[in-house]
């Protein structure tokens, strides 16, 4: 459902971020075990990531554009195939160790997705056409990350989450906009150029991953709440 | 003063042919003193007799009985307020002005190619007071279910006229063809499209003319934009712009909204010289915008001033999506097009 001006929130996703800022700060301030950690990393408070994400298109089915004959069968006038296409975007996050393996991580992302018709079979526009719209996506949301693999400075992950959306479309100075949500899986791997264990900075790297994500609603062109997408992204991070 | 006014539904002719055009639904606009208002219904519901006379096949009381079913359709449609009431049979004439509604076949030769009409009397204020529908006798008609060879379906074109009686004029939402004598219809998305499907053929039948019993979403957006229901207008929303050819408005432009999601296609005309349009009753999502010279059927069938349609530019993709809101409009678009 689209809609227009402000005040709809999601009450879920604001609920799942204050469940994670109210707890990770009491976790964070755990006492350290008693013995030394072996790594670093279980010593970790709080990491920081910065960076960029793209999404590959997203197909969204065909629709003919069509009236009734006399017979009962549909006379396509035209014909439609829609997608959205490859988009870029900035994605940050806060991640809170819980156990050395285990951490939970609050994430926004912004990213710019066109939104596109490709017109064709027109009686009487011979030549096709593509059509487009600009949308800005917004997403908020909380992950949890378990590490894999940790060799040197390297770790392996793998991440699965979920994120409250706000789809806004361009020509919308009224503010139109559709809401969903994502719940998405994948894994990363952190390159640390830096592990310590004194420092206000301790960690310092960058961050790649994968994700497949499964996104409820929002803006669509075609009769499917559901569509499948995958994000790629890449990031600085750094950790206190 | 009571005044009169008729809209026609004309005979369908048999022939394929390539489609060429879409439009959209359009409101009856009554002239009362320098201003048009929309015919609207003010007192609901609206009571209507049956003339009692019968032609081969079908009795008055098969006539009311589809014709009841036929205003059924309109009243069943959820985000439009209105509805209807049968009186009785009675003796008096569709066509005459008596104060009161009356529905029945009655015989115009004269009108060869004109399968039913529809006329209102209106009060001082431009409110309907009684409106009048005949079927022409002149034509075969029947009340079977499936239809019947050679015939009419009496249900499909009462729908057609009995849209024109709540105050929708002609849909443009339909391809046809010209040919000798007239226009044969290819296909078409709106049961207020001004041109019927032919009679239905053969057994079994390769053409239907009871389709029309069923409303498409063209003519569901154009009820419940003049008998709106609150939800309907918190939840669906419009599309608004206009059409422009080397920046000056184009007047009487099809444009019409359609819907990649559901398939529906709906529309309106640009009304003013600046080539201002909104197309209401869309829900809300993404739409594909087009507008179109209105070539695909006579110009008075839609318009009392024919000359004033432009018709001399090209079909036109407006450039981007269109996002519709619930309960708002989207943001004004120009749709500018070429001269043919």
């Amino acid at each position: 459902m689209i809609r227009r001006g402000c005040g709809v929130s999601a009450v879920w996703a604001g609920a799942v971020l204050a469940v994670l800022v109210a707890t990770s700060p009491a976790m964070a301030q755990t006492p350290a075990p008693s013995t030394p950690a072996k790594s670093p990393a279980t010593a970790k408070r709080l990491e920081f990531d910065v960076g960029g994400m793209f999404l590959t298109p997203v197909g969204m089915g065909t629709q003919d554009m069509s009236i009734t004959a006399a017979n009962g069968q549909p006379v396509p006038f035209a014909k439609t195939s829609s997608r959205t296409g490859p988009s870029f975007g900035l994605e940050a996050r806060m991640g809170f160790p819980i156990t050395p393996r285990f951490a939970v991580e609050v994430a926004g992302s912004w990213s710019s997705v066109d939104f596109e018709t490709e017109v064709s079979g027109d009686t009487e526009i011979p030549t096709g056409l593509t059509v487009s719209l600009g949308v800005s996506r917004l997403t908020a949301g909380g992950s949890a990350t378990w590490r894999l693999r940790q060799k040197a400075r390297n770790e392996i992950y793998a991440i699965g989450g979920a994120s409250w959306l706000r789809d806004i479309s361009e020509l919308s100075a009224s503010g139109v906009y559709d809401d969903g949500a994502i719940v998405d899986g994948g894994a990363g791997m952190k390159m640390l150029f830096k592990d310590a264990a004194q420092g206000k900075i301790k960690r310092v790297g960058l961050r790649f991953e994968g994700r497949v994500g499964v996104r409820i609603g929002g803006l669509t062109l075609d009769d499917k709440n559901t569509h499948i997408s995958t994000a790629f992204l890449a990031s600085l991070l750094i950790g206190s | 003063m009571t005044s009169r006014r008729m809209s026609r539904w004309v005979i369908a002719l048999l022939l394929i042919s390539m489609p060429c055009a879409v439009a959209a639904y359009l409101k009856i606009g009554v002239q009362v003193g320098n201003a048009v208002i929309t015919l609207k219904w003010k007192t609901l519901p609206v009571r209507y007799l049956v003339t009692n006379r019968a032609v081969a096949g079908v009795t008055a009381q098969q006539f009311q009985t589809a014709t009841d079913a036929a205003f059924g359709s309109w009243n069943a449609v959820p985000t439009a307020q209105i509805s209807s009431s049968f009186v009785g049979f009675t003796a008096i004439d569709p066509t005459t002005d008596s104060g009161q509604t009356v529905l029945g076949f009655e015989s115009h030769p004269e009108d060869e190619n004109v399968l039913g009409s529809t006329f209102w009397e209106f009060d001082t204020s431009g409110n309907p007071r009684a409106a009048h529908i005949y079927l022409n006798t002149i034509f075969q008609w029947s009340v079977a279910s499936p239809g019947e060879p050679g015939k009419f379906d009496v249900q499909s074109i009462m729908t057609h006229e009995i849209g024109h009686l709540w105050g929708l004029s002609h849909s443009a939402i339909g391809e046809t063809n010209q040919v000798s004598g007239g226009r044969s219809v290819v296909g078409k998305g709106a049961v207020m499209f001004p041109i019927a499907f032919p009679p239905t053929n053969g057994t079994p039948a390769t053409t239907n003319n009871t389709i029309d019993r069923t409303l498409k979403p063209d003519d569901i957006a154009g009820i419940s934009d003049i008998y709106a229901t609150p939800a309907f207008l918190q939840q669906f929303g419009q599309v608004q712009g206009k059409v422009t050819l080397n920046g000056a408005g184009i007047f009487g432009a099809h444009v019409t909204a359609f819907n990649q999601r559901t398939g529906a296609i709906i529309g309106n005309f640009s009304l003013s010289n600046d080539g201002s349009f909104v197309i209401g009753g869309l829900d809300p999502g993404l739409y594909l915008v087009r507008a179109e010279p209105l070539d695909d059927a006579d110009i008075d069938s839609f318009f009392d001033t024919p000359n004033n349609v432009n018709i001399n530019f090209k079909a036109t993709y407006y450039a981007k999506l269109v996002a519709v809101p619930a309960g708002g409009a989207s943001a004004a678009i120009e749709i500018k097009v070429v001269a043919k």
